[in-house]
């Protein structure tokens, strides 16, 4: 056992790699030097192939339910993440997983619903042969997630969601949503800077604005999870969620963490719940 | 069964989890997770109902095939059928929707017609694991105002639906008992010539209804002691006794029920964010004096604004 130590470029040679160095605060790993990367492997939503890996130790599964876009491979190029991910590791068996459309799952789908997304969470926790977890929704994956929580409580142990929110469009009883000119900012973002140095992805980690390792990282970590065209119809469905009416009937125990000044989601979302 | 929520906040800008104060981030969620044990008890989740009201026929066990066959090709499950309506259940309100657009047209190719309504409610499980056969008076209220071949659906259904290439046309507005809030319908239909782009143009507001007009006056004054059937009646509009026959019509309830379903419907929502006293939130939602607000919730909910402390 000894404090890991080791860079980003030697995460990325091999599946047998090492993992990261650089660790800020306390947040440190004690474990053995090697970790492997999981294998990806798919499971079938109707006839979809959802690509989803497994690792951890914990006693309990917990499924993660990413936000956005995402890249399952491509999350083991951070090293913040990674620290992240085996941290999470050692509590629970983890079990990642890239929604239809995204990543390394199918993407030929035009666009889905909350509910077909949610179904996936169904179908990947069927083929890792997990009967209950802990969900973790990060954003939007927070919306699905608490979706899936409320229709499945017998396969959900709690919810985890991080920066979630229950709508995405103003309205004068939910005043903190963005505007649909402050959408349409986003847009206009992705259809003519998709995936380049400068789309503004500093908004989601302004702590790391002037950290251009993790920045490039974050650029591409979008253009592995969707095309422009992906990415568009999903911001855009996003736009259209609508969770409200059933945060109530949410029966699983609830962990709700929000950042006070995340500009991308406001603390209130979080607290409507 | 009440399920703990816990909501906490973080110093800092980041949307990103994994960057930032993550150590803390990690111990909460850690901790959590060895706080909180899964309950053993069956708890049932949140179901899709498609309910249908069907012409008498003579050919009913030819239909009542046709309409299992359907139901199983979208994983429904027979609630209830008769000569006269049937009720399938969806783990899904897009299920729910394609199932009833599909056996509207069936049966219209029969030359008959049906009507139905999809909305949400929470399952129950009865102690023996099963579930209970329950009376839905809301969907029978839908479905009396709808007409043959009509599909409508509740705003949450709509809300879920998001990404589906539907029409929907605001319809009219009911009460839901299960949010003590009002419930807009929409009328769906196939939108043919539907891109995603089109559902995201700007629609004008529907025009507010009177029930939209009751609850908003209730909102509005909900931390105002005397507010009652005087005042909500000036600012509605009506006579007082036209409003308690309006508001029995639509609700069920007399108009001061209506109020305090409302008021601790709210307070409710302010107990679980953990944030204020019993008597805060008794003050907040109208009530002049805790010991009344608590005699209240607990008529209510059968549980006491403490026990969700």
């Amino acid at each position: 056992m000894r404090t890991l130590t080791n860079n980003i470029s030697s995460l990325l040679v091999s599946d047998g790699f090492k993992a990261a160095r650089n660790y800020v605060g306390d947040l440190t790993i004690q474990e053995e030097e090697d970790f492997k990367k999981p294998i990806t492997q798919y499971a079938k939503s109707g006839n979809l192939n959802i690509a989803y890996q497994v690792f951890g130790s914990g006693p309990i599964d917990m499924v993660y339910i990413p936000g956005w876009v995402s890249n399952i491979d491509w999350m083991w190029a951070c090293p913040e993440l990674v620290r992240f991910l085996r941290e999470l590791g050692k509590h629970a068996r983890v079990i990642l997983f890239d929604k239809r459309g995204t990543g390394l799952s199918d993407r030929a789908v035009k666009f889905s619903t909350l509910e077909e997304r949610m179904e996936d969470i169904h179908a990947v926790m069927g083929a890792a042969n997990s009967q209950k977890a802990v969900l973790f929704g990060h954003s939007e994956g927070g919306s699905v997630s608490t979706l899936f929580a409320a229709t499945y409580p017998e396969h959900v142990i709690s919810l985890i969601t991080f920066g979630v929110f229950a709508k995405r469009r103003y309205s004068q009883d939910y005043p903190w949503a963005p505007t649909d000119e402050e959408r349409q900012k986003v847009y206009d973002m992705i259809e003519h800077r998709w995936g380049c140095e400068n789309m503004e992805l500093e908004c989601l980690a302004p702590s790391k604005a002037d950290d251009p390792e993790f920045m490039s990282w974050l650029a591409s970590y979008c253009r592995y999870g969707a095309s422009p065209s992906a990415a568009m119809e999903l911001t855009k469905m996003n736009t259209e969620v609508n969770i409200i009416d059933i945060l109530g009937t949410v029966k699983v125990p609830t962990l709700i963490l929000q950042r006070t000044g995340d500009i991308d989601v406001k603390i209130e979302e979080g607290q409507k719940r | 069964v009440i399920f703990p929520l816990k909501f906490i906040e973080f110093e800092g800008k980041d949307h990103l989890f994994w960057v930032g104060n993550t150590a803390e981030v990690l111990a909460e969620i850690k901790s959590f997770i060895m706080e909180t044990r899964s309950t053993k008890k069956p708890v049932a989740g949140l179901e899709t109902v498609l309910s249908a009201k069907i012409n008498p026929s003579n050919k009913s066990i030819s239909r009542y095939d046709m309409i299992c066959h359907l139901a199983r090709q979208h994983n429904g499950k027979i609630k209830h059928y008769n000569d006269q309506g049937f009720s399938v259940i969806f783990k899904g309100p897009g299920k729910a929707v394609n199932c009833a657009l599909e056996l509207t047209e069936k049966i219209q190719s029969l030359r008959q017609k049906v009507s139905s309504c999809i909305h949400m409610h929470e399952g129950t499980i009865n102690n023996d694991g099963s579930s209970p056969d329950k009376c839905n008076s809301i969907a029978e209220r839908i479905l009396s105002q709808s007409y043959p071949g009509q599909i409508l659906i509740t705003q949450t259904i709509k809300h879920l639906l998001s990404g589906v290439a539907l029409n929907l046309t605001k319809h009219n507005t009911i009460f839901d008992s299960l949010t003590i809030d009002s419930c807009t319908l929409y009328q769906v239909s196939i939108d043919n010539n539907s891109t995603l782009a089109k559902s995201f143009e700007t629609k004008l507001p529907p025009p507010i209804t009177f029930l939209e007009r009751v609850l908003q006056s209730i909102k509005k004054h909900l931390d105002n002691e005397s507010f009652g059937v005087e005042i909500l009646s000036r600012e509605t509009g009506v006579s007082e006794r036209q409003l308690q026959r309006k508001i029995k019509g639509m609700t069920n309830k007399s108009p001061n029920q209506l109020i305090n379903s409302v008021r601790l419907n709210k307070a409710k929502e302010l107990l679980m964010l953990q944030k204020f006293t019993v008597a805060e939130i008794a003050f907040k939602t109208g009530f002049s004096s805790p010991s009344y607000f608590s005699k209240c919730f607990k008529k209510e909910f059968g549980i006491s604004p403490t026990s969700l402390l």
